[in-house]
């Protein structure tokens, strides 16, 4: 059992402190950027991380060479800004599944989720969730949900069954 | 297992399961509690995050945090224990008469979902990392007090 608990006056106040006590800048842009989808700029990162807008720069061109996240200029062109690299994010989840599950697995149910794409596009006649919202299809949240989600976790089990094939020329890959 | 919201559809989260959110809670709660143990539902098509704690407030032996958390950066972080109590933090959209906006908190001793129990959230729109440790911080001072008359207070000077 642990020792007493920590006083707080606001727990997001403490919770914040305590992240930025028990970590380093650059591991704080690191996660700030892990899940950063949308462009971002430096100053925003920095925010997020907790640092300085200089700090958090220095981190994210480091970043930025190791391949973990991309830049993109700005649409009003005012500067840098920097978002999660789509590859490295794709290798990250297709690592992890190639770590916990074998190629059988792995392409049997590939085949079952591309299966039940195939049955929400018919139900729905739509090609995609978002497709079937811009229909107007009558198709309700939690489904919508489901959908988006397999649909998402089906890209990375593909990318994880491609490199699979890569790394295994001679396994039961191909048969998929 | 699915936790079930007992919500219904108009209670759903936006946009899709994010795994990596996932995985990254998994690795900020750890990261404070190294007895938690954190297991995504289904690796290839994942929909939760299950942290199992081996110690509980009062009586309970193990603690269970379930996370759901979508790319949309809507949530449920649903707590239960061996004593069977039941709490949820959430941020979706709500038809609750109260809180106005989609941060909201179903209450123990069973995650009520009646519309008067449903409570705001003492927690703020933040990162992944910052929620991760204010839950622990909440549950903590539960932990201490052997109760959960204050986990949603969101305070806790003694």
């Amino acid at each position: 059992m642990p020792e007493s608990a920590p006083a707080f006056e606001d727990v997001n106040e403490r919770a914040r402190e305590d992240w930025k006590r028990d970590t380093s800048p650059f591991d704080r842009v690191r996660s700030v950027m892990r899940t950063a989808y949308e462009p971002m700029s430096a100053a925003t990162v920095a925010e997020k991380a907790l640092t300085s807008e200089q700090t958090a720069r220095k981190h994210l061109r480091s970043l930025v060479e190791h391949g973990y996240v991309a830049e993109t200029a700005s649409p009003d062109s005012t500067g840098t800004l920097y978002q999660r690299s789509k590859d490295s994010l794709a290798l990250e989840q297709a690592r992890r599944i190639l770590d916990e599950t074998d190629t059988e697995t792995l392409s049997t149910h590939v085949l079952e989720m591309r299966e039940e794409l195939r049955e929400y596009g018919d139900r729905f006649g739509a090609n995609s969730p978002d497709d079937a919202v811009r229909s107007r299809a009558d198709i309700d949240p939690e489904t919508l949900l489901e959908w988006r989600t397999t649909r998402r976790n089906l890209a990375f089990a593909e990318v994880a069954l491609a490199l699979s094939a890569v790394e295994n020329p001679t396994g039961g890959a191909e048969a998929v | 297992m699915h936790f079930d919201t007992g919500e219904g559809d108009s209670h759903a989260l936006r946009g899709s399961i994010d795994v990596t959110k996932l995985d990254a809670f998994r690795d900020a709660f750890s990261a404070i509690e190294p007895m938690a143990t954190g297991e995504i539902d289904d690796r290839l098509n994942p929909r939760e995050l299950r942290l199992t704690i081996p110690y509980g407030i009062g009586e309970a032996e193990t603690t269970i945090f379930t996370v759901r958390w979508t790319t949309a950066d809507d949530y449920n972080i649903h707590y239960s224990d061996t004593s069977g109590r039941n709490l949820r933090w959430d941020i979706h959209p709500h038809d609750f008469s109260t809180p106005p906006d989609d941060r909201h908190f179903h209450p123990p001793p069973d995650a009520s979902s009646t519309d008067i129990d449903v409570e705001a959230s003492c927690l703020r729109k933040s990162s992944i990392e910052v929620v991760a440790r204010a839950i622990h911080l909440l549950w903590r001072q539960a932990l201490d007090e052997e109760s959960m008359a204050n986990v949603n207070a969101g305070t806790n000077q003694p």
